[in-house]
């Protein structure tokens, strides 16, 4: 952990990141603001549909935007929150919030591509959906939200430790 | 849909007033009290990152992790790197850590060579 930190902070990136200018942390800090809420919102909507909210709206007319959306601010957050990092990637040594959140984007992502797999997944635009199913995809669902909360959470947290 | 989207707002406009009603003028997680603190400069001060930062000893060989305002506005103040020079004696005067542990400073000033840098001026 100590020896991943401590490269990131040596890196290209890190280095750009200390000498361009002071604004740059806070531009790249609003750039990793709008992924979250890109992202959160999106995975909101679609996991409280999942789990059984609005069920008058189909899953599939949801699914395409809000899948899009997830996976756009992942990546803006994912980029931007490298750059973030490297700028004093030591400094996070020892904080234990840096874990938890990392961990809970591990499950968020896993459930993603778990979730995909399901054959609740394939039956999820059956009307009316199987009783299985709609527990399978409620599962999917909760799992998806307390992942992605725990992890804007921890992400959260770690400027206070 | 529309009387939904006004009770929306006026929910919001609630919050809102609520929490001005309970905004403070402390720091969390730093001491209510402001102390003073003087020591050698360690660490130039940087700007990189959420907020200025550098690094002093006080007379014990104590080092001390001295948080400053954001970059810009640490720089507005005129404090930046290489303006102090390292070894030099300092004074900073702010809210120290509220965790005994952490020798760690939110600053509102910075004092060196008969110079104040004051990044919050309206704490000082």
């Amino acid at each position: 952990m100590e020896a991943l930190l401590v490269w990131l902070e040596g890196s290209a990136l890190g280095q750009l990141m200390r000498t361009s200018g002071v604004w740059t942390y806070g531009v790249v800090n609003l750039a990793h603001i709008l992924g979250i809420a890109t992202l959160f919102g999106a995975v909101l909507v679609l996991d409280l549909r999942l789990l059984g909210l609005w069920r008058r709206v189909p899953l599939a007319a949801l699914e395409r935007p809000a899948l899009s959306l997830a996976c756009a601010g992942f990546a803006l957050a994912a980029v931007s929150g490298t750059a973030l990092i490297t700028t004093n990637a030591t400094e996070y040594l020892g904080n234990p919030f840096l874990a938890v959140k990392f961990t809970a984007i591990g499950l968020g992502l896993l459930n993603a591509i778990v979730a995909q797999l399901l054959p609740a997944w394939r039956s999820r635009a059956l009307d009316p959906q199987p009783r299985r199913t709609r527990a399978a995809l409620a599962v999917v669902g909760a799992t998806s939200l307390l992942a992605w909360l725990g992890a804007v959470t921890a992400g959260r947290m770690i400027g206070y430790w | 849909m529309e009387a939904r989207f006004f009770a929306c707002l006026a929910g919001a406009a609630l919050g809102l007033a609520a929490s001005q009603a309970m905004a403070h003028h402390g720091w969390a997680g730093q001491q209510t009290d402001q102390s003073e603190l003087t020591g050698m400069l360690k660490t130039d001060v940087s700007l990189a990152g959420a907020h200025g930062s550098m690094q002093i000893v006080d007379d014990t060989g104590q080092v001390w992790d001295i948080t400053l305002a954001p970059a810009a506005r640490t720089e507005r103040a005129g404090l930046k790197p290489g303006v102090i020079p390292m070894g030099a004696t300092v004074t900073v005067r702010g809210n120290r850590n509220s965790d005994m542990k952490r020798f760690e400073m939110k600053t509102v000033r910075v004092t060196h060579d008969g110079k104040n840098y004051d990044v919050y001026p309206d704490r000082t």
